[in-house]
């Protein structure tokens, strides 16, 4: 029967697309449907966040699942206010939730990865990498790990900007709100970025220690 | 507009306004970081997904959702156990606090009858001062 509802629901706010709170509200009143449809908006998004620090494709895909448990349940703890926001037409900061859940499920990744002595990044590369080697344009390849490396050694503000702004294409305005700062603070941070990840770059190329 | 707030501009701007470039095609030094940070950018950016990829996210959905049943049926197991076992804590309280009367009484019981020491009479208040004093202990002893 709350199927049912729920599902008329979906029927008749599909004329528009339905909010995030919408499609958590539903998700949370056990309909399939809107669980689905709330993976698979922001998918593309949480996989290219973690990506970067995971050492290979399998491992990127348990970490977007990871982050999506974890919003899961934050959704959970807040059903009433979820709720109470798509009852009213209200948004629900679902998607910010995931995004700074994704961050920093990536962030431990790396953390631990380091402490395995792994090279993140370098694997889901390999295939561009050997078809780079055999143009001879190792040099290139060689300099695309190495500043992909130096992105995880940002601080951790300037690398959570960097990775949303270039790894999930997020306009500045949208970084800002997944990050709760404010959008010149954002393209800030951005600035700061490139010129640390040059110095680190250089410092690399020049064989001083990082 | 100085150098660094051009810098600012050239990498946060997908389209430059036409102060920035114009400032750009006279200042050596903000076009050189124009170029090394195109280059850069290029060099951090991950190659896009590939169809392997693209292949293992389409069963995101399906994998979230086992996890989730995963979780639930974890947190029902914990909740049951949790259940069972303040159940029997009380149970056993329950048991203890009926139990503790009879358990002392029986111990009594078994003190003044089964362990078979002679009666003994304890002295009284009513004793004489001539019997008391025949427990006195002289010192030093006249032996």
């Amino acid at each position: 029967m709350a199927n049912e509802g729920s599902g008329a629901k979906l029927k008749l706010i599909s004329s528009r697309a339905a909010t995030d709170a919408e499609l958590c509200r539903d998700f949370l009143a056990g309909d399939p449907q809107a669980f689905g449809e709330l993976v698979r908006r922001h998918q593309d998004l949480v996989y290219r966040l973690v990506r970067r620090y995971a050492r290979d494709a399998d491992a990127a895909l348990e970490l977007s699942q990871r982050a999506y448990l974890q919003a899961f349940e934050a959704a959970r703890r807040t059903l009433p206010r979820i709720s109470a926001a798509a009852t009213e037409g209200g948004e629900v900061p679902f998607k910010s939730w995931l995004v700074r859940i994704a961050l920093n499920v990536a962030k431990n990744q790396a953390r631990d990865a380091r402490r395995w002595a792994q090279a993140p990044v370098e694997v889901i590369d390999s295939e561009k990498r050997v078809e780079a080697s055999a143009e001879g344009a190792i040099d290139k390849a060689q300099r695309e790990a190495m500043t992909r490396d130096a992105v995880l050694q940002l601080p951790k503000r300037q690398r959570e900007v960097f990775t949303l702004r270039i790894d999930g294409g997020l306009s500045f305005a949208e970084v800002a709100e997944a990050l709760g700062i404010t959008e010149g603070n954002a393209k800030s941070h951005f600035h700061h970025a490139v010129k640390r990840l040059h110095e680190l770059v250089q410092a690399r190329l020049q064989g001083e220690p990082s | 507009m100085t150098c660094d707030e051009i810098e600012v501009e050239l990498v946060t701007c997908d389209t430059p306004s036409a102060a920035v470039l114009e400032h750009v095609a006279t200042c050596e030094r903000c076009r050189a970081f124009q170029a090394s940070s195109a280059q850069l950018l290029g060099d951090a950016a991950l190659p896009a997904l590939s169809l392997e990829e693209k292949a293992k996210l389409s069963t995101l959905p399906s994998r979230v959702q086992q996890g989730l049943e995963r979780g639930d049926r974890r947190q029902s197991f914990v909740r049951r156990a949790v259940s069972l076992a303040m159940a029997a804590c009380l149970g056993a309280a329950v048991a203890s606090a009926a139990l503790l009367p009879r358990i002392r009484e029986a111990q009594a019981e078994v003190v003044v009858s089964d362990l078979g020491f002679p009666d003994l009479e304890l002295a009284s208040s009513s004793d004489t001062e001539d019997e008391l004093d025949a427990f006195e202990v002289s010192w030093p002893s006249p032996y």
